[in-house]
């Protein structure tokens, strides 16, 4: 498993975590990306990861 | 074997800016793609592919970003659906983190055919489901707002019929009563109003159908049954 050498927030679940993906400016703990793979658009939590997932693309931290 | 040289080169250097938490200083905007890393040519793609099942998190991370542009053009068709752009576009990524993560390499098959399928279907599902719920109308919908700032709710103006609760009740009653007038009738006629009615099955059987069973002819089953009914009737009305 790839690790980073700093822990990073999640922009999903706001977490310092180290291992995940990385896409643009955005982080995605392992945890996160795994919930979003089994999540479906009926989900409670999938407008919550449609508002979450706008950091990737504006994040400037 | 100078674009596999270079693409591991790019994945090497793309460890270090992981490993050091080091992030390039852009600011990506949906609206100009222009701003987008290039997507992988066919070499580059297969090289990252190969490493793909060891769940590296670097090359995850990689195909991903390199096929953004493939989001943002297939969100870009959905556009006239009022559904905003950049919600388009989160759902649109959403769809390529599963595509790569569910993307068998055994396949043939490429992987930005495969996640442009999974992009699409995401947004479609999407809509699916967005139009269901517009056609759904809460109980605490506003329908009005009077001068005194009071709200006219739906749950407000809905009601249900003055029988609705006795009707239930007097169902319970008709049927013991219509038990009881049964009992009065003979074996036969009960078996020609279990059958025709379907009071043991829930199974109406047809005249035709009854009178095949017992072996009489239809139109028999007929006038018997005329006259069990006015039979029944003067039970109940006996009983009332």
């Amino acid at each position: 498993m790839y690790k980073t050498n700093e822990a990073k927030f999640c922009i999903m679940c706001g977490h310092k975590e180290k291992e995940g993906i990385m896409i643009h400016k955005g982080f995605i703990c392992d945890e996160c990306a795994n919930e979003i793979v089994h999540t479906e658009v009926e989900d409670e939590k999938y407008s919550f990861f449609i508002q979450r997932m706008k950091e990737l693309w504006v994040k400037n931290a | 074997m100078l674009a596999k040289w270079k693409i591991q080169w790019l994945l090497t250097w793309y460890r270090i800016l992981f490993f050091l938490g080091l992030k390039t200083e852009e600011v990506h905007y949906i609206g100009g793609s222009e701003t987008l890393p290039p997507p992988l040519t066919r070499e580059e793609e297969e090289v990252l592919l190969t490493k793909l099942p060891n769940v590296d998190n670097a090359v995850k991370s990689m195909l991903i970003e390199r096929n953004l542009r493939l989001v943002v053009y297939i969100a870009r068709k959905f556009d006239n659906t009022g559904v905003n752009i950049e919600d388009l576009v989160s759902i649109g990524s959403i769809g390529l983190i599963k595509a790569v993560n569910t993307f068998d390499t055994g396949k043939n098959i490429k992987l930005a055919t495969y996640a442009s399928r999974c992009i699409e279907n995401e947004i479609l599902m999407f809509l699916r489901r967005n139009n269901k719920v517009k056609t759904e109308v809460s109980f605490d919908e506003p329908l009005n707002i009077d001068w005194d700032g009071n709200e006219l709710l739906l749950s407000d103006i809905l009601g249900t019929e003055n029988d609705t609760i006795s009707k239930g009740l007097e169902h319970e009653v008709d049927k013991k009563l219509l038990k009881k007038a049964l009992d009065k009738l003979s074996d036969r006629e009960k078996v020609i109003m279990k059958l025709r009615f379907g009071l043991h099955d829930g199974v109406e059987k047809t005249q035709k159908d009854v009178a095949d069973m017992l072996g009489i002819s239809q139109s028999y089953i007929s006038r018997l049954e005329k006259r069990i009914i006015k039979r029944l009737r003067k039970e109940f009305n006996k009983m009332i």
